[in-house]
């Protein structure tokens, strides 16, 4: 127990307060808000910070605004100290020093208590414009942060109670819709109100000292169990590896150091920032990683300053993870940010997956893309409305150790996220959805398989004149972007394609009745749609865990029953057989080892070893050192395929197959491959890599593994 | 005499009020008897005799109305005994309902804390699989024009697909029916021909409201319980026929009002947790009868605490409303519950006190029943607290096991933290109390009400050791333990009323023309008065009330603000509701949240009609004497403030209106023990229900 003069209680009851504090602004927020992506989708974040702009407690929403915000109190204080005045509201979104991208808005505002600042609180929402070369801020065309509309690294927005009208008029001025933006800061005003109340009720109750001894504490106590838990994690180095297609590809490469109670993440091998907003800047890197950590690792914890202490990042200056300015970062939170979550999921994640103790905590990737568009039309009365998609909240979630992944299970940084319903979007927007339906076989095969995806069409309707689409696919297209953990397969690819003229007249419900004469395939960028043009979007499938020739058949029969996996995939990539929705056991037999000797290359395998084999010399779901620690073996068959310092990817069967090895909706050939690796005893698959062109396999280093310590 | 009878059936006991002309109420209890509960209500009805001499068939021959409250809804949801249906919904939304909104599926209906653990986030099994779930080519736009109809031909093979696939039940569930009923409507006509019938609920009828998952789920959840209330309405009536009542039954609805029982399968969905709803709307009685216009309604028993506010006469109304994360979009009453009451089990995790979730429940039940329990539980603290005397605890049906409950007190809690059985029985209390103090801080301070203004009205066996030390840190001076206690939810039964509601979504600019939204508002209250009279009510007994749902332009989330003024409405009138929304606005969000000039719009029109049934006339007594001596039963050492105190004990079957005792004090009845301490007093008022302040 934490060693503090506040008793137990006391201690209990402030934490739990403090939490309610960030939840009933949220919700404030969520109340005020006018736009889908926030009052629906829940793209927002209200936390509290220390008198010194250390986080205090992490809230609700988008979390990878968690440590960022912290950097624009630290901004605040910093540039207006002795100017700060009891309810002062700052308004601060420059994402060189804080924020993710211009259009993320931090509201920022101290609460005094007897004439000093006991804390502060800070809000976010993606405002609707931010005034840059495109609408809604997302910038495709920008080539510097010049065109990306407005920042700043703090304004003072209220004093002293009042708004500063010269301000807000200024802001209005420079954006396109000022009357939904309008409407945007005033809801981020409306959260601030409700948890400064509430953190003043709570000083008048229990006396600013007691609140700071107590998120003293708590700092302290989120602080070494965090330790504590890394301690107890084997150290070691693992890497991962992810692609961004544009006109070139980029490559994005990860490697977490986990040595006794510190991790490090370390971006070197990253390519050059480029001449697009794709990149991000050093804090939105910071803040990404975070939203993976505190989920994976400390759910159960206080997200406050003690989880960000044993973290260090290297990130090199000038690459992708860590513009330098001036260069664009308004694509970040779709393109870099993303590619900075996916890559810390999946080494944390093997982190994890090589303790038996953490291995429950593992996950595939989730959700990997994040795709959406803007749209900017005319109603039919001639009013200017734009609209911010919601259909990626929907996400998906990867498989875990012991279960399948999410359908549309949301993505992992956004606690609490949803889309909104087709009737929301069309009260909004004169358009219609055409359908929004699952796609079958677009969750990554495994042993426990990756949540699916979704897919959706829409049309202009009711309105006037044509729609203008600011699109942000671009990436997953080509590249499978979900990594698969321990032998799971990516989830499928995505799709943005406009049927120019389409048939809508044939009510189109699905891929294959959307028909048009020339469909376009799209990717980052700007377009038009007239009356008939569909806009077709599929996202991208979670990735799944372990073998699929591992997965229980009656999971595989059951998938096939809800629609979820088809009979092909379930016999070409499972080796399940079904006739008539009743599984052929022996045919499944037969077809699982003609698929595990197709693998060696014609080979018989090995059978399945008897008994429980694990020792505590895990590496993954496949692979371990043997009770001496001195050979890597297969846990399924109890092959043994090299020294315990070998790399076992070069003694295992390797087979570079194209993405559609895992099913449908994936790319047949081209630039990218799936570096597969089999057991040369069993043919398990232990691995998949993800690589484009010549690129080789991943290596992990697993330096000791540690014991569960007696939790104090 | 004539008599009106209410009965509530809950988890353990099935309660019973008996009402005669001159408003004496006789109330009695029967074990509720699952699976077939229509034989509890015989006996809770059998058991009344004992209070108005009459035998059943004597007491059924001149009941002129029955009404009825049931958990059966909740209970059927919650074993999964659902009647198999199909859906038909638009083609290209076939998935609506296991999709959830996507990530809404796995965060809805947790606490903030669950909801970080996004690991371990599941969505519910959907409620109709995917192989009963048909998608018609049809489709209606915002605006409600059809671009596609229905065609009969194509309904017709669907309706055949689903019945011959085992559905017992039809919903209908089309984009924008809200708007335009049209299409549904054609499956209804396709649908009363083939299997003229079968169950059949349409989202156009049953919640004309915008979110087509919303509806789709409502849809779902309606036609899947709608056979089992069905049936169990008719086994109920079919019983009471026998033993000589065929006259009018009405059903409680989680709305907070009454409806026919000819009218309430259709409507299943409305029952869900309508029995607790029934103890907040016996709470509003009470505070009308006893002049309290704003009350915090507490409900601690076994298992939950429950709690819902009272404000002027009116309860809110709950967002997201959820059963068991299965979404419907009717309006109920807003109830908030934590699983923390008398069973919840007390444990230390990482060294640090827990109380519940998990509870003990009846059987094993808290260590001092001696039924088997371990673990110890509040009941326990309560007892070693000193608050519990067994001669009164339950009627004097449990010997109470004070040492069997200190060891497994000691063992698992006190001695773990080094602490005095005492001084951690008087934490854990506390920390209980917090606990509640929060959820109540959340339904009130956090809406923006003002917990002074309210009086907090108590039941259920384990409230009155807690709320008397949980109200004065809310600022709340005054705790009603009712008189109705042991059977508030009948009682709220008999204070209820017919209630019938429309609503209709339009956006209209505020203010703007007023015969456009007295147009609506006079549609809707036409379709209130036309389902009044289908009750065999008559117009003229109808109280028509209306609602607006107000924004400002361009928000996505709208105020409920009451229309006072007059009827038909006129310019006037709406510049003041709108001035009265910004009012509300400005209290909830700070005085720079408002934004005045986007305008302000109208989103949604409900009319609620009302028909006052009569009130039970509670017989008032004659005030007696202050003092309380001839209930005194002992001087007793018990917990209160920081230490071990000297109280007295009262006998409530024996104190008189009028009587007042002085904390530190208890007072046992046979349903709760009253923990009155020091500073307070407690004043038995001319109904007997015990106020302390």
């Amino acid at each position: 127990m934490t060693q503090t003069v506040v008793d137990p209680f006391t201690f209990e009851i402030i934490r739990h307060k403090l939490f309610r504090v960030t939840e009933e602004a949220a919700i404030a927020l969520e109340n005020a808000s006018g736009t889908s992506i926030t009052a629906e989708g829940h793209d927002l974040m209200v936390s509290l910070y220390r008198a010194d702009g250390s986080l205090m407690v992490g809230g609700a929403g988008f979390i990878q605004h968690i440590t960022s915000a912290s950097q624009a109190v630290k901004h605040v204080l910093a540039k207006f100290s002795g100017d700060l005045n009891e309810d002062d509201v700052y308004l601060f979104n420059d994402p060189y020093s804080g924020a993710l991208h211009a259009p993320d808005v931090y509201l920022i505002a101290p609460i005094f208590w007897d004439g000093r600042i006991g804390g502060f609180v800070a809000g976010f929402v993606h405002v609707s414009d931010i005034g840059g070369i495109d609408p809604g801020g997302f910038c495709p065309r920008a080539r510097s942060c010049f065109e990306e509309g407005f920042a700043t690294q703090g304004l003072k927005f209220v004093e002293r109670g009042k708004l500063r009208d010269d301000v807000f008029q200024t802001i209005l001025n420079v954006v396109r819709d000022p009357g939904i933006v309008a409407l945007d800061l005033k809801s981020l005003m409306a959260a601030i109100h409700v948890a400064k109340e509430r953190m003043l009720a709570l000083y008048s109750r229990y006396g600013l000292e007691t609140v700071d001894e107590v998120s003293t504490a708590l700092v302290a106590q989120s602080e070494a169990r965090f330790r504590q838990r890394l301690s107890e994690l084997p150290d070691g180095v693992w890497r991962s590896r992810t692609y961004y297609e544009q006109e070139e590809v980029l490559r994005i490469e990860l490697a977490a150091i986990k040595a006794g109670d510190t991790l490090t993440f370390d971006f070197t091998g990253t390519d050059h920032q480029v001449h697009n907003g794709v990149n991000c800047s050093y804090w939105a890197t910071w803040g990404s990683l975070f939203a993976t950590l505190f989920v994976l690792v400390v759910p159960d914890l206080v997200w406050n300053d003690g989880i960000v202490a044993p973290v260090r990042l290297i990130a090199p200056e000038g690459s992708l993870v860590n513009a330098r300015r001036p260069a664009p970062v308004s694509l970040a939170t779709i393109a870099m940010v993303q590619s900075v979550r996916n890559l810390s999921l999946s080494v944390i994640s093997k982190m994890l997956g090589a303790s038996n103790d953490y291995v429950a905590r593992a996950t595939a990737t989730w959700a990997p893309t994040n795709m959406t568009y803007h749209l900017t039309g005319t109603s039919k009365d001639g009013a200017s409305v734009t609209e911010h998609g919601t259909d990626v909240y929907a996400g998906c979630g990867g498989a875990l150790s012991t279960k399948d992944g999410l359908d549309l299970g949301g993505q992992i940084h956004a606690l609490s996220s949803r889309w909104a319903n087709a009737e929301r979007h069309e009260t909004g927007f004169p358009y219609r959805y055409l359908y929004r339906r699952l796609v079958i076989d677009s969750g990554g095969p495994g042993k426990y398989r990756g949540g699916l995806c979704h897919e959706y069409a829409v049309i202009p309707h009711g309105g006037s004149g044509p729609v203008t689409a600011v699109l942000m696919p671009g990436r997953g297209m080509e590249a499978p972007l979900s990594q698969g953990l321990f032998g799971g397969y990516p989830g499928c690819n995505t799709a943005c394609i406009v049927f120019r003229d389409g048939n809508v007249a044939d009510t189109p419900h699905d891929l294959a009745s959307t028909r048009s004469d020339c469909p376009e395939h799209m990717g980052m960028g700007i377009t038009e749609l007239d009356g008939n043009d569909i806009l077709y979007i599929r996202h991208e499938g979670a990735a799944g865990y372990g073998d699929p020739l591992d997965r229980d058949p009656d999971l595989v029969v059951n998938d096939i029953a809800l629609g979820l996996v088809s009979k092909e995939a379930a016999r070409e990539v499972y080796g399940v057989v079904v006739a008539e929705g009743v599984e052929d056991p022996a045919g499944t037999q037969a077809e699982r080892l003609r698929i595990r000797q197709q693998r060696l290359g014609g080979r018989l395998p090995e059978g399945r070893r008897e008994g429980d084999a694990r020792t505590r010399y895990r590496i993954g779901e496949y692979l371990q050192l043997d009770e001496s620690g001195l050979t890597v073996e297969c846990v399924w068959c109890g092959h043994a395929l090299c020294g315990a310092d070998d790399r076992w990817k070069d003694y295992a069967v390797e087979r570079i197959s194209p993405p559609s090895v895992g099913g449908p909706f994936r790319v047949k050939e081209g630039r990218f491959h799936l570096l597969e690796f089999f057991c040369p005893g069993c043919a398990t698959v232990l691995d998949v890599d993800v690589a484009y062109g010549d690129d080789g396999p991943l290596y992990d280093t697993i330096h000791s593994w540690n014991e569960l310590t007696e939790d104090q | 005499v004539s008599y009106v009878v209410a009965v509530d059936i809950g988890g353990t006991f099935t309660d019973c009020v008996v009402v005669d002309e001159a408003g004496t109420m006789t109330v009695a209890k029967a074990f509720s008897t699952p699976p077939d509960f229509s034989e509890g209500v015989v006996n809770a009805l059998r058991a009344q005799e004992a209070g108005t001499g009459l035998v059943l068939a004597e007491l059924l021959e001149r009941t002129t109305l029955f009404l009825h409250a049931t958990s059966i809804a909740e209970n059927a949801i919650v074993d999964g005994t659902l009647t198999p249906a199909g859906l038909l919904v638009t083609r290209g939304f076939e998935d609506a309902l296991r999709m959830m909104r996507g990530g809404y599926g796995r965060w809805s209906g947790l606490t903030e804390e669950a909801k970080k653990d996004v690991l371990q986030g599941e969505k519910p099994v959907p409620l109709i699989p995917s192989s009963m779930i048909v998608g018609i080519a049809e489709r209606t736009d915002s605006a409600g024009r059809v671009l596609a109809p229905a065609e009969d031909e194509e309904i017709e093979r669907a309706v055949r697909q689903l019945v011959e696939g085992g559905a017992e039940s039809i919903g209908v569930c089309f984009l924008w029916s809200f708007r335009n009923g049209e299409n549904e409507q054609r499956v209804r006509k396709v649908v009363r021909k083939l299997y003229p019938n079968i169950f059949f609920t349409m989202s156009s009828e049953l919640s004309p409201v915008e979110g087509e998952y919303e509806r789709t789920s409502t849809v779902a959840l309606n036609v899947r319980l709608g056979p089992v209330i069905e049936r169990y309405l008719g086994r109920l009536r079919g019983r009471l026929a026998e033993h000589g009542y065929t006259g009018p039954m009405l059903v409680m609805q989680a709305h907070g009002g009454l409806l026919s029982v000819d009218a309430a399968p259709a409507r299943s969905v409305g029952m869900i947790e309508s029995g607790p709803v029934s103890g907040l709307v016996g709470s509003a009685a009470i505070g009308e009868l006893i002049d309290l216009p704003k009350i915090l309604a507490t409900d601690m028993g076994g298992t939950t605490f429950k709690a819902g506010v009272v404000r002027d006469g009116r309860i809110d109304v709950e967002r997201e409303t959820n059963v068991l994360r299965y979404h419907y979009s009717l309006q109920k009453m807003e109830i908030v519950s934590i699983g923390l009451a008398g069973g919840s089990i007390i444990s230390l995790e990482q060294g640090l006190p827990k109380i519940g979730p998990r509870s003990a429940g009846a059987l094993p039940g808290p260590v001092c029943y001696g039924f088997g329990g371990t673990e110890p539980t509040v009941t326990d603290v309560d007892l070693l607290l000193g608050y519990l005397d067994s001669r009164f605890f339950l009627g004097g049906r449990a010997e109470l096991n004070v040492d069997a409950a200190l060891d497994a007190f000691r063992r698992t809690i006190s001695d773990p933290l080094g602490m005095e059985p005492i001084e951690a029985a008087a934490a854990v209390q506390r920390l209980a109390n917090s606990m509640i103090y929060d959820l109540l801080h959340k339904q009130t301070i956090e809406k923006g009400l003002d917990p002074t203004e309210y009086a907090m009205l108590s039941y259920g066996g384990t409230a009155g050791m807690h709320m008397t030390s949980i109200a004065p840190e809310l600022g709340i001076s005054r705790i009603i333990i009712p008189h109705s206690a042991s059977v508030h939810g009948a009682f709220g039964l008999v204070s209820a009323d017919i209630v019938h509601s429309e609503v209709t979504t339009r956006v209209l600019p505020l203010p703007s023309d007023p015969p456009e939204i007295n147009a609506i508002f006079d549609e809707l209250v036409a379709r209130v008065l036309e389902s009044v009279e289908a009750q065999n009510r008559r117009r003229d007994e109808v109280v028509i009330e209306r609602l607006l749902g107000i924004r400002y332009q361009r928000q996505v989330h709208a105020i409920t603000v009451p229309v006072s003024g007059r009827e038909p409405l006129v310019l006037e009138d709406l510049r003041e509701i709108a001035s009265r929304f910004e009012a509300l606005y400005t209290e909830r969000y700070g005085p720079e949240a408002g934004y005045r000039e986007a305008g302000m719009e109208l989103v949604s029109f409900g009319v609620r009609g009302v028909v006052p049934l009569e009130r039970p006339h509670l017989r008032k007594e004659a005030l007696g004497p202050v003092s309380p001596e001839s209930a005194y039963v002992e001087t007793k050492r018990a917990y209160f403030g920081d230490s071990m105190t000297d109280a007295r004990c009262y006998d409530f079957e024996r104190l008189r209106p009028g009587n007042r005792i002085e904390g530190p004090a208890i007072v046992w009845s046979p349903i709760t023990t009253l923990v009155v301490n020091p500073g307070q007093q407690v004043r038995c008022d001319e109904y007997m229900n015990m106020i302390v302040f």
